[in-house]
């Protein structure tokens, strides 16, 4: 037994190692320095570095207006952005489950906004929705239908990136279309005979069946929503253009980071107090999802 | 276990120990005084140097720059230069892997000031083939700090008025001068912009929005200041007179502004449908020319509501980086760049220099032998109004975070220019004190 335990450790070591190697390398090590940094003012081009304690983080929490309004943009971004992004990609991936002639091809359709790079959607839906000079508003114009600044105008401006953002929902459709695909058809066939609506297969059938996927897709918005960082740079300038109103956490913490006065230490703490807020929403993710996941579903 | 296991878990445990260890180990010793780096003494004599010299340079700029290097190599064999196209200089730093020479400017030269070596031993040397008196004195004295000479002009920006002359041409509408005012101006785009329905097929003029690039010319126009004595003073008369009147003149409609070139199908002013742009950037002169049939020129920006002075001027520079390790070729380098002869060279390639003499030179040419822009003369008395940015290492982001949120309010007519001026210095100086 002992000479079998011995084996299977050097097997688990020989097999992990590397990995862990690599893990401890890229992963362990960052978290640790960017937490060391955190407690500093470190600044690139500067030699001088001061040992601060908690100081940042005080900082952070209590007199930094920027802070404040950037994780509000955030948080407003991820709960309505998520959500949404899960309908359109849940109504799609109901739409790929069934059996139509060239479903192959509409699968691929669905997918293909994802493939495509953020800078190219920006700059697209940039020129759909120019207020001057974009097709959207001038459509609405031929309607008689004075057109929003859209992401020119402070007002509508996160409303903007969030109705652009759900153009990204391929990876979480496809989950979805990999849990419906596993809903036995006998079940339908049964709730068929006893007359259910289209409602309430999906409330009674196909929900219980996909929620375990739906809570992963539902984390998975959660973090993804809070981290979005690309579309908000690049339609917002990487300024918050206009007024802040795009101003996302992740945008702010990198222009505190990688822009003159380059505050590294005080980039690393904001970057902590966010790995700390999304490590409270998943868990708080976790308990809610006593209310709605069905563990029996194998 | 064996101990093979154990040895295995040792050298794991011991590397990431010393990853660890490594990581959290200062980056530099905290010290009030830096030690005297390595490239602040010249080698005296006749040796020649040698070796390679590292550099970051925008992608955009490869074609020149390999030109350029071609040159300097051809002169100094002995001296090779790698130049690190695309590549993130401050990601270099931060990873240790700085290059021997830096990108810096007037702007950020003063929070950088640790990373560059003292140049004024390698000017004294070399003073008189060098002849630093011929730089624009306020471009080289930008780049002094504490008494040291830490960076070099290698060529500049000021704000200009960029016209597209075919278009001028077709309306019949005559070319920018340097006696127009802002009502010229305004005519002029007004009479430019062209529309099929209510689609825009011509656009009169650019206006730079959500950044300080256009207003703070019209505040500076106006005789007043974003930064006075290391405090913001955007409430003064002067200031709120420049805001408002930057107000009037976009958000009021007076004419309808082009978007900026990458949210616009018909492609900014490069495009060619674009008639006018506001300020633009002498970075941009080489890919202008690049284009075929592209007729465009320069005037001075139109005068505001008091003065013309107030152009944003702006100086790109290198710099030694303090632990070069080869600092007598990257002089050698840097040398040849800022010298007379490659701002010569960068003269001709499209790139502004900033050495009086390259400018007389320039100007010297009969004006139809020159390339675009061939009235060169606007950019050197755009100079002698312009004026440098603060170089406060807050500047930047207490700008684009704290004041220009409110000034993208009073465009969107929601705060008068008055109220936005107001607010943005109250919060502007709250950032700079908690920030000092």
């Amino acid at each position: 037994m002992k000479s079998i335990a011995r084996r299977e450790a050097r097997n688990f070591l020989a097999f992990t190692g590397i990995s862990l190697l690599g893990f401890a390398i890229f992963y362990v090590y960052p978290v640790i320095r960017t937490f060391y940094l955190s407690l500093t003012n470190t600044r690139v081009g500067v030699d001088a570095v001061d040992f601060l304690g908690f100081r940042n983080y005080e900082q952070i929490l209590l007199k930094d207006p920027l802070f404040w309004h950037s994780m509000r943009q955030s948080f407003l971004f991820s709960f309505i952005a998520g959500p949404l992004s899960l309908l359109v990609a849940l109504y799609a991936a109901m739409l790929l489950n069934r059996k139509v002639r060239f479903i192959g091809v509409f699968r691929t359709i669905f997918f293909l906004p994802f493939v495509i790079p953020t800078f190219a959607v920006a700059s697209v839906f940039k020129g759909f929705l120019h207020p001057s000079s974009g097709i959207i508003n001038r459509v609405l114009s031929y309607l008689g239908i004075q057109g929003p600044g859209w992401y020119m105008d402070s007002s509508s401006a996160l409303a903007t990136l969030i109705l652009i953002s759900s153009w990204g929902f391929g990876v979480s459709m496809l989950i979805f279309l990999a849990a419906l695909q596993n809903v036995p058809a006998s079940y339908y066939e049964v709730a068929d005979l006893d007359g259910a609506s289209g409602f309430q297969k999906f409330r009674y059938v196909t929900f219980p069946f996909i929620s375990p996927v739906f809570f992963f897709n539902v984390v998975l918005a959660t973090i993804n929503g809070l981290k979005s960082f690309n579309l908000a740079f690049l339609m917002g300038r990487g300024l918050g253009f206009p007024a802040n109103s795009t101003l996302l956490f992740p945008v702010y913490l990198f222009v505190t980071a990688f822009r003159m006065p380059y505050k590294l230490g005080y980039a690393s703490a904001l970057a902590w107090v966010f790995f700390l807020v999304i490590m409270a929403l998943t868990g708080l993710n976790f308990l809610l999802s006593r209310y709605y996941v069905n563990e029996d579903v194998e | 276990m064996t101990r093979t296991i154990r040895t295995y878990i040792a050298v794991t445990i011991l590397a990431i120990a010393l990853v660890l260890v490594g990581g959290c180990t200062p980056a530099a010793t905290p010290t009030a005084e830096p030690t005297t780096p390595a490239g602040t003494t010249p080698t005296q004599g006749e040796v020649k140097p040698s070796g390679t010299v590292s550099v970051c340079i925008d992608i955009q700029a490869k074609t020149i720059f390999n030109q350029f290097i071609a040159r300097f190599e051809e002169k100094f064999p002995d001296i090779e230069i790698n130049a690190l196209y695309g590549k993130d200089q401050n990601a270099l730093i931060a990873a240790n892997q700085a290059p021997d020479l830096l990108k810096t400017g007037d702007l950020y030269v003063v929070s950088q000031k640790d990373l560059f070596a003292d140049l004024t031993a390698y000017i004294e040397r070399d003073k008189a083939a060098f002849k630093p008196e011929d730089f624009y004195p306020n471009a080289y004295n930008s780049l002094n700090v504490d008494g040291k000479q830490l960076a070099l002009p290698s060529f500049f920006n000021v704000g200009l008025l960029y016209y597209n002359k075919t278009l001028f041409d077709e309306s019949g509408i005559a070319y920018p001068t340097a006696d127009w005012t802002q009502e010229d101006f305004i005519s002029a785009a007004q009479a430019l912009t062209k529309m099929e329905g209510d689609k825009v097929v011509q656009w009169g003029s650019s206006t730079v929005l959500g950044w300080w690039g256009e207003w703070l010319i019209h505040v500076r126009q106006a005789g007043g200041d974003w930064m006075v004595d290391g405090k913001c003073a955007l409430d003064t008369p002067e200031a709120i007179a420049g805001l408002d009147f930057f107000f009037q003149r976009t958000t009021k409609g007076q004419y309808k502004f082009a978007p900026s070139p990458t949210d616009d199908a018909l492609g900014g002013f490069a495009g060619g449908k674009t008639a006018m742009e506001y300020g633009g950037h002498t970075g941009l002169w080489v890919s202008y020319n690049a284009i075929s049939g592209f007729n465009w020129d320069i005037a001075v920006l139109p005068k505001g509501l008091k003065t013309n002075v107030g152009a944003e001027f702006a100086v790109d520079a290198y710099g030694m980086y303090k632990e070069s390790k080869n600092p007598d070729a990257t002089w050698e380098f840097l040398k040849f760049w800022t010298g007379t002869e490659g701002a010569e060279l960068m003269s001709d390639m499209g790139r502004p220099a900033a050495r009086m003499s390259v400018a007389e030179t320039v100007k010297a040419i009969p004006m139809e032998e020159r390339a675009n822009p061939k009235s060169i003369e606007a950019l050197f008395d755009a100079v002698a109004t312009g004026l440098t940015l603060p170089t406060d290492p807050n500047f930047i982001n207490c700008t684009q975070q704290v004041v220009q949120p409110y000034i993208d309010k009073m465009l969107e007519g929601k705060l008068t220019a008055a109220e936005a001026a107001t607010e943005a210095t109250i919060k502007a100086n709250e950032y700079l004190e908690a920030n000092k």
